[in-house]
């Protein structure tokens, strides 16, 4: 029940905020021109926990798109679990690092979304991220609040040129964070390179390396730290000693009585 | 090991199984709480109705989520979907975390046997905190009426059938269900006047021998405390987070000084100082 709640909030969450301009968020990126390709264009607006924003211009050329389709034509990282009425989506740009089998519980923070019309303020949405439709000039906002909820990212209209494109190279993003999976918030705007015209119909607005063409969920390379490639950390070394000792002990005393008779 | 110093060892232990989701920390609770059974069983209590319960359960765990969850990164197989929810991809993250619960259930067992296994039922709710006293009594007491309504409900059911009696429609069923009734209601009426012969709820009670708190007790029941407590605070000032294996599957962090209050709670388990008789 708690669940279900907590999908429908994922939606229902409230907030209006601010006008469509550039948004002056503390933390947010401030909008550059995205030049998406495509007749038509929606923004991606994700609000991490720490408070750094991640915008994205999305081009495409039917009427409208889902907001699965927004997810996945921007190419940010971003995970979700199927429930019989829809995707809960879990994780954004790797935040959380990870989540228990059903996205998330009743007590642990999750990410709402939010949805603009045209310009107009941020509103919640009746339908899953997977039903939701956006059309040319929408917005599709998420933002990571606790389980108490929270407020709507900034709005952020991310295909509006508010900036000349002021590099000819490609535009780098930003490194990967540290071990909380969130991304610093970028200290000046990047430059809104002009992508090359057989460039993919994306373009997020902060994106500091070639901007992977869109690749359904795959995003940039997941934070370091923590993978089974890592390397063992000195906290399971002595887990492993520790651990070993134990069963060695625990043998040692399950044996050594028949070792007596 | 006495039965106050148990009791405060198996409360803190499983406090630490509960206040955490990382596979590391549950399994050194469960291995210290084997090695505590082994050293300190009576020799006619038996450890492997204790293992097989623990091993259906984890197993339980495992099956549930891999038929269950069907997120994660890396896909094993594919069940076909004839049952609504229990097709669907079968990854090796639903796998870890079914790892992950079950050795939750098997550490909770493991953390409480001690209670059930090394001292008789009277010994523990001697111990209880006075204010639980009598509640634990009349638990105690309830708890133990059930076997014997099972018990009263085979020997009628066994009568009546060599009376004749067959089950024929739910009326049938009144002809068991009375005596067992009236057997159960005798056996209260018994239990409490036998209680009441034995001064139950007159106030203090003497004991033949009064558990007391040795140091070795006093050490045990303040290491598993403070094992507790530290993994409640990393909890609470969030350096111990939950550990989930989706969507692609980690090693969980370790921080050895986590391993370290784990440890607090080895001191029963240990040779040394012959805590069969002092503790």
């Amino acid at each position: 029940m708690i669940r279900a709640a907590r999908l429908a909030a994922l939606g229902i969450a409230a907030a209006a905020a601010g006008g469509l301009a550039l948004a002056a968020s503390g933390g947010a990126a401030r909008p550059v021109c995205a030049q998406a390709a495509g007749a038509h264009h929606a923004s991606l607006v994700v609000e991490h926990s720490s408070g750094a924003v991640l915008t994205f211009c999305v081009g495409f050329d039917t009427a409208t798109i889902t907001g699965e389709q927004v997810m996945d034509l921007s190419g940010v990282e971003w995970q979700s679990v199927q429930y019989s009425f829809g995707k809960a989506v879990c994780q954004i740009d790797y935040e959380p690092r990870t989540y228990p089998p059903g996205c998330f519980t009743s007590s642990s923070p999750y990410w709402a979304m939010f949805v603009s019309r045209q310009g107009h303020g941020w509103g919640t949405s009746n339908l899953g991220v997977s039903a939701q439709t956006f059309a040319d000039g929408d917005a599709l906002g998420w933002h990571f609040v606790p389980s108490t909820g929270g407020a709507a990212p900034p709005l952020i209209n991310a295909c509006q040129a508010v900036a000349p494109p002021a590099a000819t190279t490609p535009p780098s993003r930003p490194a990967p964070p540290a071990a909380t999976g969130v991304p610093p918030a970028p200290e000046s705007p990047a430059p809104a390179a002009t992508p090359p015209e057989e460039s993919p119909t994306i373009s997020p607005t902060i994106s500091p390396t070639p901007i992977p063409p869109a690749s359904g969920r795959a995003g940039r390379p997941p934070p370091a730290g923590g993978g089974a490639g890592a390397g063992l950390s000195p906290g399971w070394v002595v887990a492993a000693l520790t651990i070993g000792a134990l069963a060695g002990w625990l043998l040692l005393q399950a044996v050594a009585p028949h070792i007596r008779r | 090991m006495r039965p106050r110093a148990a009791l405060a060892w198996s409360a803190s232990a499983l406090v630490v199984v509960l206040a955490t989701g990382n596979p590391v920390y549950r399994v050194l609770v469960a291995l210290i709480a084997l090695n505590l059974l082994v050293r300190h069983r009576p020799a006619d209590r038996r450890l492997r109705p204790l293992l097989l319960a623990g091993g259906i359960a984890g197993f339980s765990a495992v099956i549930l989520n891999l038929a269950l969850s069907h997120s994660g990164g890396h896909l094993l197989a594919t069940l076909p979907q004839p049952v609504p929810g229990i097709g669907g991809a079968v990854t090796l993250e639903s796998l870890a975390y079914g790892l992950v619960a079950g050795s939750g259930l098997v550490a909770a067992l493991l953390a409480v046997a001690p209670i059930s296994l090394l001292y008789e039922p009277a010994d523990v709710v001697a111990e209880l905190p006075r204010p639980l006293e009598r509640t634990g009594v009349a638990a105690a007491a309830s708890l133990n009426l059930v076997p014997a309504l099972a018990r009263a409900y085979t020997s009628v059911r066994e009568a009546q059938v060599m009376r004749g009696w067959r089950p024929r429609g739910p009326r049938s069923w009144a002809d068991l269900l009375v005596p067992v009734a009236l057997t159960a209601v005798e056996d209260s009426v018994q239990l409490a006047e036998a209680m009441e012969a034995r001064a139950f709820g007159a106030g203090t009670r003497s004991r033949l021998r009064p558990d007391r708190w040795t140091p070795a007790a006093v050490l045990i029941a303040v290491a598993a405390v403070v094992a507790a407590a530290v993994f409640l605070g990393a909890r609470f000032f969030g350096l111990e987070a939950d550990w989930y294996p989706y969507p692609e599957l980690t090693l969980p962090p370790v921080t050895p000084a986590l391993i370290v209050a784990s440890l607090l709670l080895a001191f029963p388990a240990l040779p040394w100082p012959s805590p069969r008789s002092t503790a």
